[in-house]
């Protein structure tokens, strides 16, 4: 609980700092929202001349931007501290999160905010409501999308605190840690249709990037229960190895004696 | 020939670098098999669908045209935007501003030393692939080979200007990251990157023809048959837009450096 109370305070904090640079805190929110427009744009267009793509739909493509985003958005507002995991370890500022008695990784994530993400997540809500009323969800499918989007933000969060960790193991981690994050957010952003076969046994069970957006679409179009739990093992599965993942990790760290201080 | 060899020096001491370490130069080779498997898998179950052919382009000429788009992306010389906007914000800008080089030259040669090797493995590499698994599509040679060549050069050329010009902002801007953000999705787009350029609806085949952000990726349509057509003006826009951007860089950075002056870098 004190846990919790100290990642709202953080976050409280790093907002009120990201305010204080008004002009930046607006145009990066409204910049963001464009920048994604133009992926509907482009998808909309290209369902709407070819029609149905393996059972996707021009306007599923607002369901796909609708899950991604908002998921994204939420890890990247309230926890990009994970993000900056490797500028940290190369820095050796990790330091000053080890030095105090809270729970590390609550501690690092809630470090730092994206205030662009504000604008993904506005995106992905805005996408998800257009989603919503084109396709005419009944009262349990907007419950389910609901979970949803709580399962693709935990693959998100889970997914890519691994990619960060990896900088522990390596000397310039930055770049490969990026990297590998590039192509676990990549395939989120095409078109649904376009994985079958072994692409989407890859992008599901190695690389989760289709669990982010493109199975939710799939799975409040057509829900099965069965579909659902195994989506839920899999969330499971991949959160816990993830903090598994981070903790082990964490012992290859070496401090370089650069001292600092974090509220 | 000092002139000539000062940027050859800054590219090979920053392309070492990233020789050094192989793993950068996997992840790249993987990153782009998994895009290229992503969208010639999606097309191919367009063209599929059209017969074999749209708009009288065939999905090998389609797979192509894709194929050089990502290879120019992992020359990454968009990244010069954030090598001159981290400079400004940690105040080294300053520095580089007082020694006897260009400091936006120098930029351009460490962005193009950072991702070269990356394009010129991949590119060979992926080339190969291409001709074993796609096949060698219907070319005029003697037009391809020398154009595809000044359009990549010509085109990163563009490409450097704009986002320096960019990066350059950040002297007067708190956060240029949405400039970047919708200009680089407006080169992607254009470029061919997830729609090829053979389904663009006509405004958007209008917009990639006449505008800056287009002519940034004009090496993707050498493959295309209208390319034999048009290709002298299109180098010719290519030249035009250098020129003007270019004079605009030039207005701005000095712009930049009496600001830099005042408030200390």
């Amino acid at each position: 609980m004190r846990n919790i109370k100290l990642a709202i305070l953080n976050i409280k904090k790093n907002f009120q700092n990201a305010k204080e640079l008004k002009s930046a805190f607006i145009t990066s929110i409204i910049g963001m929202c464009l920048n994604n427009t133009a992926f509907i744009v482009l998808w909309f267009n290209f369902g709407a001349m070819i029609g149905n793509l393996n059972g996707w739909g021009p306007f599923d493509i607002f369901g796909l931007y609708g899950f991604s985003t908002t998921s994204y958005g939420i890890v990247c507002t309230f926890f990009y501290g994970i993000y900056n995991l490797p500028t940290y370890i190369s820095s050796g500022n990790f330091d000053k999160y080890l030095l105090t008695p809270k729970n590390i990784l609550m501690k690092v994530a809630t470090s730092s905010i994206s205030t662009s993400a504000i604008g993904d997540l506005l995106f992905g809500l805005i996408c998800f409501g257009i989603f919503a009323i084109v396709s005419e969800f009944t009262f349990l499918q907007i419950m389910i999308s609901l979970l949803l989007i709580v399962i693709s933000t935990i693959i998100f969060f889970a997914f890519s605190l691994i990619c960060m960790s990896i900088s522990f193991y390596l000397m310039d981690g930055e770049n490969i840690s990026s990297g590998i994050y590039q192509m676990f957010l990549t395939p989120s952003l095409y078109h649904g249709g376009a994985f079958t076969g072994v692409l989407r046994i890859i992008f599901v069970f190695i690389i989760p990037s289709l669990l982010l957006g493109a199975i939710p679409v799939e799975l409040v179009k057509n829900m099965t229960l069965l579909n659902l739990v195994m989506i839920l093992c899999l969330t499971i599965f991949w959160f816990v190895l993830s903090i598994l993942f981070f903790y082990k990790s964490l012992k290859k760290y070496e401090s370089n004696n650069f001292f600092g201080f974090s509220g | 020939m000092k002139k000539i060899k000062f940027p050859l020096t800054v590219i090979k001491i920053f392309m070492k670098n990233q020789m050094q370490n192989r793993t950068y130069i996997l992840l790249d080779i993987f990153n782009m098999i998994s895009r290229c498997l992503i969208v010639f898998l999606l097309y191919a179950y367009v063209f599929n669908l059209s017969g074999g052919s749209i708009n009288g382009v065939s999905y090998e000429t389609t797979l192509w045209s894709m194929f050089i788009y990502f290879c120019i992306m992992t020359l990454n010389t968009r990244k010069i935007y954030m090598l001159i906007m981290n400079d400004v914000k940690n105040g080294n800008v300053e520095m580089f501003i007082n020694k006897p080089v260009n400091y936006v030259l120098l930029s351009f040669y460490k962005a193009l030393g950072q991702g070269i090797y990356s394009f010129v493995v991949i590119s060979l590499l992926g080339s190969i692939a291409m001709v074993l698994f796609v096949g060698i599509p219907v070319l005029n040679l003697a037009i391809f080979i020398p154009t595809i060549f000044i359009t990549i050069i010509l085109g990163q050329l563009l490409g450097l200007i704009m986002y320096s010009i960019i990066g350059i902002l950040s002297f007067f801007m708190q956060d240029v990251r949405p400039i970047y953000w919708i200009t680089d999705k407006f080169v992607m787009v254009l470029g061919g990157s997830y729609l090829p350029i053979a389904l663009f609806p006509p405004f958007m085949k209008a917009l990639a023809y006449i505008s800056p952000f287009g002519a940034v990726n004009f090496a993707s349509s050498t493959v295309y048959d209208f390319w034999n057509n048009e290709f002298i003006i299109r180098i010719a826009m290519q030249v035009g837009w250098i020129i003007l951007f270019g004079l605009l860089l030039v207005f701005v950075f000095d712009k930049a450096k009496k600001k830099a002056m005042i408030n200390g870098g």
